[in-house]
């Protein structure tokens, strides 16, 4: 940390610059440059030398060897290693002190060093998948720049620009560094990276705003200029401009551990606390009962391989890959796998409002003619509601907009709906075309018949646009004035109303509904457009007047108002859906947008972010008709809030918003506040997903749990800096996610219970062994089989569990509460079930044992005899005398049927694993991987068992077929036990069986 | 939000608990008195839950058990022979074997003569010989056999110890302290396990030592009974062994009588023993002795111990 933490605390402020404040003079004194010619190539030299190179500088990266070692030696490798290295010990005395050296230890040793390399290099590759972050950003920089150096143009490389030198760019281009522009021609550039706002910017020289975002006389590092050109000073490079704050804060953002790796954390802990105290506990008895140190060694490495699960993290793995591939086919692309988790643990989701929420693209939404507004259709599909469309007033507001209008349809688009049709034009114009033709699907022939003479493009300054048309009815053949804009603007204009196929004057009562729907409708967060026509007078425009756009010659008062229409960036069909399966499954949706606080408030009402009846601080204000600051803000249980506001909160009062509020709004917020929102909540020990395209969010999506970034809309730096890519950018797909995430961690329950189970029948026979000298009944060897072998697919196969119950019904789950593995699942799987199982290898060991001679009895205390080379005639109860080589074949085989007892009673752990409370009649068996996982397993222990071979290298003999029954019973008597706590459970919920046994 | 400073809504959490205070929290929590995160009550409930669980597993296991012994004769094993896995090829035990404290060593080691420390062994083979005598002087269920008189059907065998010869007695602390010392060696036990013996010296194997072939030879053309009969051999085990280990004699017969098998389990069954007694053992050298069994259905095996014992003799 230190200096580089400090530096992040720096960058997550709001950007503070005043070059677009001060003059172009003051600017040049103190940069030390002159607009017109620039800096010297000496001033240029030293301010490199000073600044650095104007480019992005990399971050810092672990070495890859550093991140193959952790690997190598995290979670349970380090028991591993211990287990191997003993076991090269074990071997090293044996070879020195034996005659007849067994090569088993060394065996072993091989075969769990392998086992922790394999395992460390697959989780090296799954982390590998570096980030590439940085990378992206720099495909974003310009390669090279055009300065004015000592009143010469020269061609630099990008890297070479310094503070103060003067650039030019013209449209194409990349803006070089962050610039102040002195001169432009109708300079246009496109800050949609930085701002998300889609539509390019007009920039000039002038300062109009104190916010360097908005402001007119900045552009900024790798924005694009997408017309004119201009001229400017730069005043910020590399590192330091808007575009390279955000990278290195994205790049430098620390981003926590994941929710499951947490988990997983969690539980290796106590695993190996269990296996270190196990492990010490045994070697200090084996001590104390004068064991050979080197016998205390072989039972140290027993207990570490017993008790480490060595397929476990394996499982994992391919649980959480199975969901990534599921919620793929779902267009929820996982770039992180345990992000597959995270989602599910989703407590608040930061959403966007553009393109996520919203269809982003903007459509009429209403319309006003004939005096009264109606609704249009802005469905996707054309489903909505449908008006009168022969009506006067409708025909003339069609007309005025299909003609007074620059946007087209691109060409060749006839067989694409027409609401996915692309258009040329700005995005009002293109909503106003894609309504008409929808309603009229005529607009090339109104255009046709009704030639345009004169046009009047829109400005910002006049607020409207006009133009002039052949009447399409020649006998009239009256010239005919369309004119759209800003309602109040054409208002002025009007003198007369259009209603009902009548013109009436426009009297008061005219104009107050007007402004009652023309209020009501931007209340609604849209954009409002007014229409209104005249019919030029013969007399005064006879045909063939020469209009003249620039010198205006005719009359712009005194026209006729036709209607209005207003809209909006209509929300998803299927996210008021997807909000309110939120809501019922505890997830908290926060909007986050740059967008103004009436809009952003709209779409949150219409999606349900800000549900019917909840009030903010300003509505309830405005219904008891009192000042917003005698409303007690307890009552409010919304709450819109603008990033001006924001910027002045401090963090305790930003934590009360997000404690209070359950329904809130951020609009108009800048990058640095999405980050500051997202810290918000994380601060609450919320566990958050953000949502966010452009690479202003960037850092947020770092900040976040689980940045979800938007395939199609979405920029290549927010992909890379999120975990997961939404295919169809639709936020109804993150519910999916949720539900997967939710699913995938019931199941890792289910899957490490079960494969915990297994592990008391493997530590117990080392227990009995060393405490009450019995021949050992369970080896390493087949220990290991059972965890890396029978019992992986079965484990993996819990992943396809279906959900017990409705899993969107209920709360997030609690990362301090709610652990994947807790006390009662190790209570299960080690203390219950687990002894059940125990008590099966046991009861096959004693019976093979007893069915060759040796009654059980007979065996406590034989072990030292049993394992001595040099007895050669150990007599059984029957008095018959064993060979060393006869009694260790016995042996084998007993350590051979004791793990396929193991693999009969998971049978029934498995099923009754596939569900937590539900009973198996319920659940059904419906989760074919998991027939297959018994399948498969049961083959894979009679390979192990029968094939030729396995008794030379893995020590595994042939059994009698009565020998897999012993296990039966047992495997029985966990169906019935568990059912019946389930039962007890599900008859008296909450009582102590639930709190004790329910994990 | 008027004047209510909107942090007094916020309900602070305080200040953090140290590490060491909340496991000191954990282990005794004063306000719940909750032991280890339970109070007392519950740690009962939770112990009588896992007291009946475990009781009833014992009792389902032993149940289990019974169950099982009910299907076993305790006389007979359930599996025998090739049935079993201890196989139909014997191997051979030799006594008296090191103290339980070595119980992986197979060094026979002693000081002869009157101040020697030979009193563990010869105390071992008393031990290992008493049934044998008792057996002896109590005269029941056994039958005297010989080579045209096998035992009737339940009756055991007597094995005579009188016939160990002169040395190899109790009375002469089988040679120990005089510097012979005897080993006695006996083939393992195999329920219903008959020896294939060589009829003629012309079914002997070529590995067989040279001495016992012409051994056999003798026999076959002597008393052609006593072919009946699971063969002896005790060497040196390396070729410097060999050199060392000097005379050996074997009695009462250079191997194990057929008419002893097969090992039923009868009561007082005797397995029958060679005495090895090493006559001209160099002082101290441990010595390698390999001693191999020879019949038709014997086959030997250094490594696995089949048919063969290997053992350390050192005199000093």
């Amino acid at each position: 940390m230190g200096k580089k933490g400090q530096d992040i605390e720096e960058l997550k402020k709001e950007l503070e610059l005043d070059g677009h404040k001060i003059s172009i003079e003051e600017l040049c004194k103190r940069l030390g440059t002159n607009p017109k010619t620039g800096l010297t190539k000496a001033q240029a030299r030293e301010n490199f030398d000073r600044d650095g190179p104007n480019a992005l500088s990399p971050g810092k990266t672990t070495p890859e060897w550093l991140k193959f070692l952790k690997n190598l030696f995290g979670g349970f490798s380090l028991l591993l290693w211990i287990g191997s290295i003993l076991c090269f010990i074990a071997y090293y005395i044996e070879v020195s002190t034996a005659e007849v050296p067994l090569a088993d230890h060394l065996y072993l040793g091989i075969v769990l060093a392998s086992v922790v390399i394999v395992t460390g290099c697959f989780s090296y590759y799954q982390e590998n998948k570096t980030s590439r972050i940085m990378e992206s950003f720099r495909n974003l920089v310009p390669q090279y720049a055009l300065v004015v150096r000592e009143g010469h143009r020269l061609t630099i490389k990008a890297e070479e620009v310094a503070i103060g030198d003067v650039v030019e760019c013209q449209s194409g281009d990349r803006i070089p560094a962050d610039v102040r522009i002195t001169e432009a021609r109708s300079f246009k550039v496109d800050n949609s990276s930085l701002t998300g706002e889609s539509e390019p910017q007009p920039r000039g020289p002038e300062y109009t705003n104190e916010n360097p975002l908005e402001t007119r006389n900045l552009a900024f590092f790798s924005t694009n200029a997408v017309e004119g050109a201009m001229r400017g000073i730069v005043i910020n490079i590399g590192d330091n401009t808007v575009m390279g704050r955000i990278a290195v804060l994205a790049s430098g953002l620390e981003t926590g551990v994941t929710p499951i790796a947490k988990e997983i954390d969690h539980f290796i802990r106590i695993i190996t606390s269990v296996a270190v105290f196990l492990g010490i506990t045994l070697f200090i008895i084996a001590f104390i009962l004068g064991y050979h140190w080197v016998d205390a060694v072989v039972f140290l490495i027993g207990i570490i391989v017993a008790n480490v699960p060595e397929g476990l993290l394996a499982t994992v793995t391919v649980c959480l890959t199975l969901t990534a591939k599921r919620m793929a086919s779902k267009n929820c692309l996982v770039k992180n796998l345990e992000a597959v988790e995270t989602l599910g643990s989703t407590s608040t989701i930061c959403c966007d409002k553009t393109g996520t929420l919203t269809q982003n693209r903007m459509t009429v939404s209403h319309m006003w003619f004939d005096g009264s507004a109606v609704k249009a259709d802005t469905t996707e599909d054309q489903s909505g509601v449908q008006f009168d469309r022969s009506s006067p007033g409708w025909r003339a507001l069609v007309r005025i907009a299909a003609l007074c209008s620059r946007a087209e349809f691109r060409p060749l688009q006839q067989d694409v709906p027409v609401l996915k049709r692309e258009v040329i034009g700005d995005a009002s114009e293109a909503a106003i075309l894609k309504c008409v033709e929808l309603c009229t699907s005529q607009t090339d022939a109104i255009r046709w018949r009704n030639r345009k003479i004169c046009e009047i493009p829109f400005n910002s300054t006049n607020k409207f646009q006009i133009s002039i048309h052949e009447n399409e009815d020649r006998i009239d053949g009256r010239y005919h004035l369309v004119m759209k804009g800003a309602p109040e603007r054409i208002l002025d204009c009007c003198s007369t109303i259009y209603v009902n196929g009548e013109e009436r004057p426009l009297d008061n009562e005219a104009k107050e509904a007007f402004d009652d729907v023309y209020m009501e409708l931007g209340g609604l967060g849209e954009r409002v457009i007014g229409f209104c026509d005249f019919y030029l007078p013969r007399d005064k425009y006879p045909r063939g007047y020469i209009f003249n756009p620039d010198d205006i010659n005719f009359q712009l008062t005194g026209l006729r108002f036709v209607g209005l229409m207003s809209m909006i960036d209509p929300p998803r069909a299927a996210v008021p859906d997807a909000v309110a399966k939120c809501r019922l499954a505890g997830i908290k949706v926060i909007m986050v947008t740059g967008d103004h606080p009436i809009t952003a408030k709209a779409i949150a009402k219409s999606v349900g972010i800000i549900s019917e009846v909840s009030e903010t601080v300003e509505d309830i204000a405005a219904r008891l008709n009192i000042p917003v600051s005698e409303v007690n803000p307890e009552f409010a249980k919304a709450a819109v809030i603008h990033g001006n506001d924001l910027r002045d909160y401090t963090p305790e009062r930003l934590d009360y918003v997000l404690r209070h509020y359950s329904e809130i709004v951020f609009a108009r917020t800048s990058p640095q506040q999405k980050l500051i929102i997202v810290e918000g909540c994380q601060r609450k020990g919320d566990i958050v997903a953000v949502t966010g395209d452009g690479v202003n969010d960037s850092p947020a999506l770092k900040q976040a749990d689980i940045g979800v970034a938007m395939g199609i809309i979405g920029s290549d730096v927010s992909k890379e800096a999120a975990d997961m890519v939404l295919l169809d950018d639709n936020f109804a797909s993150i519910v999916t996610g949720v539900e997967e995430g939710r699913l995938i961690f019931d199941n890792l329950k289910k899957s490490i219970a079960y494969t915990l189970t297994s592990n008391i029948p493997e530590i117990l026979p080392f227990l009995m062994f060393i405490l009450f000298d019995i021949p050992l009944p369970l080896g390493t060897v087949t220990i290991l089989c059972i965890d890396l072998g029978t019992d992986l697919v079965p484990a993996i196969s819990l992943a396809y569990e279906k959900p017990e119950s409705d899993i969107m019904k209920r709360k997030p789950r609690s990362p301090i509460t709610d652990k994947l593995v807790n006390e009662r699942l190790i209570s299960m799987a080690y203390g219950q079930i687990g002894f059940i199982q125990a008590s099966a290898g046991f009861f096959t060991y004693f019976t093979i044992m007893a069915e060759n001679g040796f009654l059980s009895g007979y065996l406590f205390g034989l072990r030292r005899a049993w394992d001595s080379r040099a007895i050669n005639d150990l007599e059984d109860s029957y008095g018959q005398e064993w060979t060393y080589d006869a009694r260790k074949e016995l042996e084998y085989t007993c350590h051979t049927a004791y793990f396929i007892s193991i693999v009969v009673v998971q049978w029934t752990d498995l099923i009754i694993c596939k569900t937590r409370r539900n009973s198996l009649f319920q659940q059904g068996m419906g989760n074919q991987p998991l027939k297959f996982g018994i399948f498969f397993e049961t083959f894979v222990a009679a390979f192990l068992s029968y094939c030729p071979g396995t008794d030379k290298g893995l020590r595994m003999y042939p059994l009698k077929l009565s020998w897999w029954f012993p296990a039966l019973p047992f495997a029985i008597f966990i169906l019935v036990y568990d059912e019946s706590r389930k039962l007890i459970m599900r008859r008296n919920p909450g009582g102590w069986v639930e709190r004790e046994t329910y994990y | 939000m008027a004047d209510k400073k909107p942090e007094e809504f916020f309900v602070g959490s305080g200040p953090k608990p140290t590490k060491w205070q909340s496991v000191k929290t954990f282990i005794w929590n004063s306000e719940t008195s909750e032991f280890m995160g339970r109070t007392g009550v519950n740690w009962a409930k939770i112990t009588i839950f896992y007291v009946i669980f475990y009781t009833l597993l014992a009792g389902f296991f032993a149940g289990m058990l019974m169950i099982f012994y009910q299907t076993l004769d305790f006389k007979i094993p359930k599996w025998q022979n090739k049935d079993s896995l201890i196989g139909t090829n014997p191997g051979l035990g030799f006594r008296p074997m090191p103290p339980e404290a070595q119980v992986d060593s197979t060094l026979i080691q002693f000081k002869h003569g009157i101040k020697g420390d030979w009193q563990y062994w010869v105390h071992s083979l008393t031990e290992f010989l008493e049934p044998y005598e008792t057996l002896t002087s109590s005269g029941q269920e056994f039958t005297n056999c010989d080579f045209d008189k096998p035992p009737q059907e339940g009756k055991a065998c007597n094995f005579n110890v009188e016939l160990l010869g002169d040395h190899c007695t109790k009375e002469n602390n089988f040679g120990y302290e005089l510097g012979k010392p005897c080993v006695l060696i006996k083939l393992n036990k195999i329920f219903g396990w008959r020896p294939e013996v060589y009829n003629s010296s012309a079914e002997v194997p070529e590995d067989m030592p040279a001495d016992l072939k012409s051994y056999i030879k003798d026999i076959e053309t002597g008393n052609k009974t006593h072919m009946n009969m699971v063969w002896l051999s005790c060497e040196g085990e390396t070729a410097n062994d060999k050199e060392k280990i000097g005379t050996i004699t074997y009695t009462p017969f250079r191997g194990f009588p057929a008419y002893y098998y097969p090992y039923l389990n009868v009561p007082g069954y005797l397995t029958p023993v060679v005495a090895l007694q090493f006559g001209s053992l160099q002082n101290g050298q441990a010595v390698n002795v390999e001693c191999k069994a020879w019949a038709n259905n014997i086959s030997r095996d250094r490594q696995r111990r089949l048919g063969s014992v290997h053992f350390e003799i050192r005199m000093d």
